[in-house]
């Protein structure tokens, strides 16, 4: 019983936190698109499936390559700075099941986690893995959609002048601050931000997680590297689309340039930008260590450093399990993505 | 075109849901804010005392619940907490406490001595003892019975409940600072209908039960724990806050941040290049604190030439004799930390403890010549200092490393490890000099100077003396005050010539606290219980512009 509410509790947190809404969407789309005749979706039910079957075998790869690496290295979860005595040491692993051997501590565990049972945090007792993912998580993924929509709006703007002002002082100024933005790492950003906009200019809170206002800074410090990389690649997938026969026809065809731009250009100008967003949500949504730490997020960014730090074998393998997911779950929109933008892309 | 327009509205609509979802995972996060918020530093690692050991799990549970006695906010003798009085025989073995009849836990239920005889059962169950449990070694059969297990019923520990409001303990030999451990968070009671109704569950915050000074009413992961004054308290009417968050917030810079804005009333600790800065301040005044930073060295190194050399305590007291610890306070540390000349920091009553000579560098050149003469070493071997990966520990290796190899002629290197890797070094004895440190667990010398017993859990350099192991045995026996006194003094002279570790510096506290936060005392052990706390609203009031 215990996936099924562990996977009733992920839906609910994929809606909470406003993943499975857009996932619908997309899923709306492809019935339109199916519907209208555009798209059959029996030649990619092929494509799904086995790209199914590769994400369950990465994740069991991932799986095992993360046990055995995260109890080869020195030192376990109950070592604390005043030593417990061995004795005692030895009865709490015991209790946490971590004196039997490698191998059975191995098919245990994996067994347990197919059931959906990712265990007990060592280093936070009071809590089990699977809440303290489904306490962090919404909020490492709300900040990431906000960082999102900023980098994107942002990005895509930016990059699109950049193309058609080809070489003009706009193109100019918005590369630097692109590459300024690429350059720049979070926490440089979030000390001038908090300098300014926290300290001098008290406008935004300084840091904890509280209503929208507390979102505003450390979602623009966790953007704009991604903002700065969208506006290049859009520029460059942009720049190369404009060269295009297709659209010399559109322009022959008297189409006027914005709708150029926006109908026929973007689309095919976007794609770099696609296929650079299937891991960059991944890792957005996961959260950063760096942004969460400065601005006290309670989300999951901190515990992929952390739990690999305090030896918190199942909160760390909790971690790498749902980022892998995520990584290959946006990874598979990208790909059908692709055949939506570009219609000579097909799927196999 | 149409179809086009369409796609248009999708994905505007797309963005919307986004927007939307964002909102969602946001909307009833939003709290008004606690009368009193102070930042804990970390995510506590439980709230159940069993488990706990850190400074921080000590703040949380001193304000969830109550042992038998508390706390005085300046002295931090111990003042009638449970209990309500109790007694000692002339032979300072048997301690009866009695019991307050009105104490209550959060649930309305009466605590009892038989909540304290459950807890204290529970703390030395021999199938799962507590992590602090040698902590009660001092009461009689108690590690017997859950280490030994030479002793199979708890009805032979010392500690019974001959009544519903009297709990007795009877101790192996008289330890002065028993009662000090009767407001020891890991000794707190725990609500025994509780813990039996829902086991290892009893912490979840729908199911806690507490008898402290206020009550838990949220716990929000890595977020915040909410408190409010808890109106079933027997002493209620002497509480004077309201509520109180409790932040986990790890990134010091943060946390002066969100002091300085405005949001939190009492900081724990500052980054420390911003101390200068800070000492500035009103609102920041370092104390002296419990604690000591030093050197261990291994003197069972497992390469020969090295063992010889660090084996020689001349050649130890050469190390020591050539660091400059003034310098360190100076310019790295910067709180006003206090060059160590002793293991034991000063402050602990009754105890006037050993100090060693102050820097000397001819002595110490001295010391290493003799050492190389006698042992017929030419060329000195590289000795390695590890620390755990931190800025601080970094800089203070340096000084350290140019100092030997300066001064000394001693080639040194500097190694880091991160915090798992470092302690392993440490306990497996795979290290040449490393960082250490220790922070009292009570007032009173014992808690540094059992540390260093022949085979001792936290003894880490493999020192092992017979004469020293005496010392604090025969401590342990000593029922005049006094005179167990100058047996630790005797100690840790003992400790001091032999030199296994080499002293840096004691520690001082780095507490910020608003001016209108009342009822806040400096004192050694930092120890700073909110159930004496209040916040003056008229001075708040007046003052709270200022930064």
């Amino acid at each position: 019983m215990g996936w099924i509410t562990s996977s009733w509790a992920f839906l609910v947190w994929t809606w909470e936190m406003g993943i499975l809404q857009p996932i619908g969407v997309f899923l709306a789309i492809m019935a339109g698109l199916w519907a209208s005749g555009r798209w059959s979706p029996w030649g990619s039910m092929r494509f799904l499936c086995r790209r199914l079957e590769w994400m369950a075998l990465t994740l069991l790869i991932v799986f095992s390559i993360s046990f055995f690496l995260m109890r080869s290295i020195p030192g376990g979860p109950f070592d604390r700075d005043k030593n417990i005595d061995p004795a005692i040491k030895a009865r709490i692993e015991a209790k946490y099941g971590l004196d039997r051997p490698i191998g059975e501590q191995y098919l245990r565990s994996l067994a347990d986690t197919l059931r959906g049972d990712l265990g007990p945090s060592y280093k936070n007792r009071d809590y089990d893995v699977v809440d303290i993912i489904a306490e962090g998580f919404p909020k490492s993924a709300s900040l990431g959609v906000v960082a999102l929509i900023f980098a994107l709006t942002l990005g895509i703007t930016a990059g699109m002048v950049s193309a058609v002002r080809r070489g003009g002082w706009l193109d100019t100024t918005l590369m630097v601050f692109a590459t300024i933005g690429i350059a720049l790492p979070n926490f440089v950003i979030a000390s001038i931000l908090i300098l300014f906009l926290v300290i001098l200019v008290p406008m935004f809170p300084a840091a904890t997680w509280g209503d929208f206002r507390h979102l505003i800074l450390p979602a623009f410090c966790l953007g704009a590297p991604f903002a700065a990389y969208v506006a290049r690649l859009t520029r460059t997938g942009m720049l190369d689309v404009l060269t295009q026969d297709y659209i010399r026809t559109a322009r022959a065809k008297g189409v006027g340039e914005l709708r150029v731009l926006t109908a026929h250009a973007l689309k095919g100008g976007l794609l770099p930008v696609v296929s650079f967003l299937g891991p960059a949500i991944a890792g957005i949504l996961t959260g950063s260590l760096v942004v969460e730490k400065i601005f006290q997020i309670p989300g999951l960014g901190t515990h992929f450093v952390q739990a690999a730090i305090n030896r918190d074998y199942t909160l760390s393998m909790g971690c790498v399990l749902l980022y892998t997911t995520l990584v290959y779950l946006m990874n598979l929109l990208v790909d059908v993505g692709y055949t939506v933008l570009d219609p000579r892309v097909e799927l196999d | 075109m149409r179809r086009d327009r369409n796609r248009n509205l999708l994905a505007l609509g797309f963005v919307a849901v986004l927007l939307g979802g964002g909102a969602a995972a946001l909307s009833g996060t939003t709290d008004e804010k606690a009368q009193f918020t102070f930042n804990n530093a970390t995510e506590v690692e439980s709230f159940d005392p069993k488990v706990v050991t850190g400074v921080p799990e000590g703040r949380v549970l001193r304000c969830l619940l109550e042992g038998l006695a508390n706390p005085h906010p300046e002295t931090l003798r111990p003042v009638p907490g449970v209990a309500e009085s109790w007694d000692v025989s002339d032979d300072g073995l048997v301690y009866t406490f009695h019991l307050r009849q009105d104490a209550r836990w959060t649930d309305g239920e009466p605590v009892t001595s038989a909540d304290f005889l459950y807890a204290w059962k529970r703390f030395l169950d021999p199938e799962e003892p507590a992590t602090y449990a040698y902590i009660l070694d001092v009461v009689k059969n108690a590690k017997a019975y859950y280490q030994d297990k030479t002793v199979t019923d708890f009805a032979e520990v010392g500690v019974r409940a001959p009544d519903e409001w009297t709990f007795v303990v009877e101790l192996a030999a008289s330890t002065p600072y028993f009662l000090d451990l009767t407001h020891f968070y890991p000794l707190y009671p725990v609500p025994r209908h509780v813990v039996e109704k829902y086991g290892d569950e009893w912490i979840r915050p729908e199911h806690f039960v507490g008898n402290g000074a206020f009550k838990l009413e949220e716990r929000r992961f890595r977020d915040r724990v909410r408190l409010v004054k808890n109106v079933l308290y027997w002493d209620a009417a002497n509480v004077r806050l309201e509520s109180v968050d409790i932040l986990p917030v790890d990134d010091h810079v943060t946390g002066l941040n969100l002091y300085l804005t405005g949001v939190v009333d009492w900081e724990t600790d500052v980054p420390h290049h911003v101390i200068p800065e800070l000492k500035k301040r009103a609102d920041f005044k370092p104390k002296p604190y419990l604690g000591s930073y030093f050197y261990r060295v291994n003197l069972q190194n497992k390469d020969l030439l090295k063992r010889r050399l660090v084996g020689d305590p001349r050649f130890r007291k050469a190390l020591y004799l050539a660091m400059d610890r003034q310098a360190i306070v100076e310019s790295i540390t910067k709180a006003g930390e206090v060059p160590a000349r002793s293991l034991v920091p000063p402050g602990i009553d009754g105890y006037d403890g050993p100090m060693l000579p102050d820097r000397n560098l001819e002595e110490a050149r001295r010391l290493v010549a003799e050492v190389k003469r006698d042992l017929h070493v030419d060329k000195l071997p590289t000795l390695t200092i590890l620390y755990n990966t931190h800025e601080t520990h970094r800089q203070i290796a340096e000084v350290i490393q140019v100092q030997w190899a300066k001064e000394l002629g001693i080639p040194v290197k500097i190694e880091n490890q991160e915090w798992g890797t470092y302690l392993t070094s440490q306990r497996q004895l795979d290290y040449d000099i490393c960082r250490a440190a220790w922070i009292g667990d009570y007032a009173d010398p014992n808690t540094f100077l059992d540390m260093f017993v022949t085979g001792g859990g936290n003894n880490n350099t493999g020192y092992a003396s017979e004469d020293y192991d005496g010392l604090i045995r025969k401590a342990g026996k000593e029922r005049d005050p006094a005179e167990r006194m100058r047996i630790l003094r005797r100690a840790e002279e003992l400790l001091l010539t032999d030199l296994p570790v080499l002293p840096i510096y004691y520690y001082v506290t780095k507490n910020l606290v608003r001016p209108w936060v009342k009822g806040f005392h400096p004192n050694v052990q930092n120890i700073h219980p909110l159930k004496f706390v209040w916040i003056d609203e008229a001075e708040k009031r007046e003052r709270s512009g200022e930064r």
